[in-house]
């Protein structure tokens, strides 16, 4: 078991820039295949006429959360190397609704600006500007919120750890609520196109 | 659309399969070989947190020129060379076996990860030696807390002064204390190679 | 039936532009079924999970360019406040030469190229019918600043949080994307008049 392999030393830094190319452009090729470089169908997800979103991110974190489990399972990646994000409840809990307000109004998100704007949206162009200078005013004013940045660090946990179930038990539960999303999904997606086709 | 849908039946049936057999499949993640808690159980001797010695600690018997204290690096040579403990010598598990120390050595331990520490650890003590420390997290420990300590701007008083000894202690191994209120969730690799990647950035 | 309502009944077989005033180009190819782009997403984010051991990733990118900028323009501001200074590192290298500004370039690199062999470049404004294309920019540019403050507070974005802390089934990325998606919908009916 010598995976994940930069972890291992098998790869270098430089080699692993050149990875990081590699792998954006398959990110944002498929991205692009889904219709994501898109600012109508992204918000269309929030008016539930297109969940293309929810279709798109829902199977690529299952496909992964699966890969991940079952090439740790099999021996083949050691899971405690992969990098665990560390949880700051509220402050992902405000930013997450924050950025959830952004991302309706502005119809894109960082990774899908920049495959709407490399498809010739210059909306996508505005919004990208428009992150960089929200980041920027975030650095000018951190110093008045940053006790709230690093506030409520819990570390780096998993969901199984917190509710003490199973890490397969979980990945079961995930997979379960992906399919049911789905199948509402495309529910309300006729549901959309019928309408939409008697409004002549 | 009827290709479509085909197909969704197959990935949905795939990842339901898969999902199913992960309920039964038990802990992903790696843990201990059978083979280290067999020997621990023959020879009765159980590793614990006495047994564990921390970076500053370490740093305090180096500094202090404690007598008989031998450091042994456990990991490949090209990681040594690129960085290793202050008096540490490079040697692998199957050397420790034949190695020989005096009895009333200090022999600390260290490697990349726990277990193989730990495994050394159980090798010297199996050998009779009756001072062995293993240090937990390798040279990441050591960076962290001895070469990058680092201090949250809005410590107390009490706090500060703690690290300012702490400091002073850094300082002895051309370390570089400092003050940033960064989470402190950096692996060994990470803090090595700081511009690489940052636990804030993503 | 014209040919733009048509084509909005029939959702999404026709490509880019259905709702735009712009003509529905039919030159462009549909679009790949959702399901199948997003496992090659979660494809591409496993290879970088056994690669790096880490996963994919945007906002920090974008942090890089602004402490970048800032640096060039006041370096000393840049040094001496922390929201900058994380991503300067020690000044041996360029904040640029960075995992994620790598991964993003090529993120735009393909998306060109599958909109290219896809025929869905075109130099358009993407909108609802009843905004114009003056109003769609500058809340296109509004949205993007209260994402990039959002993102930095939850420490990434959708493709950091979402997608990567997702699949690692970590307790914050999981609280963002629940927040993240509450407040899409109840901030909707806000923004009718952009999409639809």
């Amino acid at each position: 078991m010598s995976a994940p392999f930069y972890e291992f030393g098998l790869i270098g830094d430089n080699a692993g820039l050149m990875v990081a190319l590699v792998l954006g452009v398959g990110f944002g090729f498929f991205l692009e295949r889904g219709g994501l470089g898109n600012a109508l169908k992204l918000s269309a997800q929030f008016y539930l006429t297109d969940l293309t979103v929810l279709k798109v991110m829902f199977s690529a974190i299952v496909t992964a959360m699966l890969g991940l489990f079952w090439l740790s399972k099999i021996g083949l990646v050691d899971l405690s190397r992969v990098y665990l994000l560390p949880t700051f409840v509220l402050p992902q809990l405000l930013g997450g609704a924050v950025f959830g307000l952004g991302f309706v109004m502005g119809g894109l998100c960082p990774g899908t600006s920049c495959v709407s704007a490399s498809s010739g949206r210059i909306d996508g162009l505005a919004l990208l500007g428009g992150m960089l200078f929200g980041i920027l005013v975030f650095n000018e004013a951190f110093p008045l919120f940053s006790g709230f940045y690093y506030s409520t660090d819990i570390g780096q946990v998993t969901i199984p750890q917190v509710l003490g179930v199973s890490y397969g038990v979980m990945v079961f539960v995930v997979v379960l609520a992906a399919l049911a999303s789905f199948h509402l999904a495309e529910r309300l997606e006729m549901r959309a196109r019928r309408s939409a086709g008697s409004a002549v | 659309m009827s290709d479509a849908t085909g197909a969704n039946r197959v990935l949905a049936g795939a990842a339901g399969a898969l999902a199913l057999l992960a309920l039964v499949a038990g802990d992903p993640y790696r843990s201990a070989t059978t083979s280290d808690s067999g020997i621990s159980q023959a020879l009765g001797i159980e590793i614990d947190d006495t047994h564990r010695v921390s970076a500053i600690q370490l740093a305090e018997w180096v500094r202090g020129r404690r007598p008989g204290l031998r450091v042994l690096d456990l990991r490949t040579p090209s990681q040594y060379e690129e960085f290793n403990l202050p008096k540490a010598e490079l040697t692998d598990l199957s050397q420790l076996g034949t190695a020989e120390f005096d009895s009333t050595a200090t022999l600390v331990v260290y490697a990349d990860d726990a277990e193989t520490a730990q495994r050394g650890w159980l090798i010297l003590r199996a050998l009779g030696y009756p001072n062995v420390y293993y240090m937990k997290d390798g040279i990441g420990e050591w960076l962290g807390d001895i070469m990058n300590p680092t201090i949250s701007p809005d410590a107390s008083e009490g706090e500060r002064a703690a690290f300012e000894k702490l400091a002073e202690l850094s300082r002895y191994f051309g370390g570089l204390p400092r003050i940033e209120a960064m989470s402190k969730d950096q692996s060994t690799d990470e803090v090595l190679r700081r511009t690489m990647r940052r636990s804030c950035a993503f | 039936m014209t040919e733009s309502s048509l084509a909005n009944a029939a959702g999404m077989i026709v490509g880019e532009g259905e709702r735009a005033t712009t003509s529905v180009s039919t030159r462009a190819k549909p679009y790949m079924n959702p399901y199948m782009s997003g496992v090659g997403i979660g494809l591409v984010l496993l290879l970088a999970f056994v690669i790096m051991g880490r996963g994919l990733g945007a906002s920090g990118a974008l942090s890089s360019v602004v402490a970048t900028g800032m640096q060039a323009a006041a370096p000393g501001h840049a040094a001496g406040n922390l929201p900058y200074a994380a991503y300067l590192g020690d000044g041996t290298q360029s904040p640029l030469k960075d995992w994620l500004v790598f991964e993003i370039i090529g993120v735009t690199l393909g998306g060109l190229l599958s909109a290219v062999i896809a025929r869905r470049f075109r130099w358009s404004i993407d909108r609802g019918q009843r905004t114009t294309d003056r109003t769609r920019l500058k809340y296109a540019f509004v949205g993007g600043a209260i994402m990039g403050v959002g993102a930095k507070f939850a420490r990434g974005c959708t493709s950091g949080q979402a997608l990567t802390g997702g699949a690692l089934l970590s307790v914050g990325s999981w609280l963002f994307i629940i927040a993240a998606f509450a407040a899409g919908y109840a901030a909707a009916p806000l923004f009718r008049k952009q999409w639809t």
